[in-house]
């Protein structure tokens, strides 16, 4: 019926999922193992716009990229996953990098939620127009 | 969700119809040979077509809210801001119904006040 909700509400929606990744890398900001073998590599979510240029209908996470950088090497003979020369790859995870990313999904969400309201109070007064 | 103003807002819509169809009624006795009996505009905008369908979309963001509130209570793994926005969205649309019904019916008290 109106469609600004929708498209903040999806906005907020892609900045919860932004904080799940963000969760998940700082997690996982020590791990070693994983599944696919190898150290856990850090996860970037990628945005992409939904509708057209004449009607936007919002964002969504269209997927999740793996960072390709490499992680940090470390010297640790006595790590289980330590390598033939006592090297362990660590994961390409910078917490920093992650309460950055935080802070940034965080404030994005902040302003969908603003938007959000603003939106709801215009409406609120359209409609005491007629009052 | 416990309330549902919808009810209450169809209620009123209909209402105020069935109020303005017996107004019809009424009226027509009073003026013989004059046009207030006859039907309503033909090829014009038909108003209750129009409410009617208004409605039925409130009645859709109603469901909407409802089910996604349901799921929330009911442990579903549903963010919270989506379930309020949806909320949100009902509420607004139940203000605005409620709204044009109050004007349509104060429009038809103004006619029935006019002195003849």
């Amino acid at each position: 019926m109106i469609k600004g909700f929708g498209i903040l509400s999806s906005g907020m929606s892609a900045q919860r999922e932004r904080l799940d990744l963000v969760g998940s890398n700082l997690a996982n900001a020590n791990t070693t193992r994983t599944q696919e073998g190898g150290p856990y590599r850090r996860r970037v979510a990628i945005f992409e716009a939904l509708g057209d240029d004449q009607n936007p209908s919002g964002v969504a996470v269209s997927e999740v990229r793996l960072d390709q950088n490499p992680g940090p090497v470390v010297y640790d003979p006595s790590h289980p996953d330590a390598d033939a020369d006592g090297m362990v790859h660590m994961p390409n995870v910078n917490v920093v990098e992650e309460m950055v990313d935080m802070m940034t999904a965080s404030r994005s969400f902040e302003a969908n939620s603003q938007a959000f309201q603003t939106l709801r109070d215009m409406v609120s007064q359209s409609i005491n127009l007629g009052r | 969700m416990a309330i549902n103003p919808l009810t209450g807002a169809g209620a009123f819509g209909g209402g105020a119809m069935g109020q303005s169809e017996a107004a019809r009624g009424v009226l027509s006795p009073r003026e013989p040979g004059g046009a207030v009996g006859g039907a309503s505009s033909p090829g014009g905008f038909d108003f209750a077509k129009a409410l009617q369908d208004a409605l039925a979309e409130v009645d859709q963001t109603q469901k909407v809210a409802s089910n996604k509130s349901l799921a929330m209570v009911s442990g579903e793994d549903i963010p919270v801001h989506e379930v309020m926005a949806a909320v949100t969205e009902a509420e607004m649309a139940v203000q605005m119904t409620t709204a044009v019904a109050a004007k349509a019916i104060a429009a038809y008290q103004e006619i029935w006040r006019m002195e003849v």
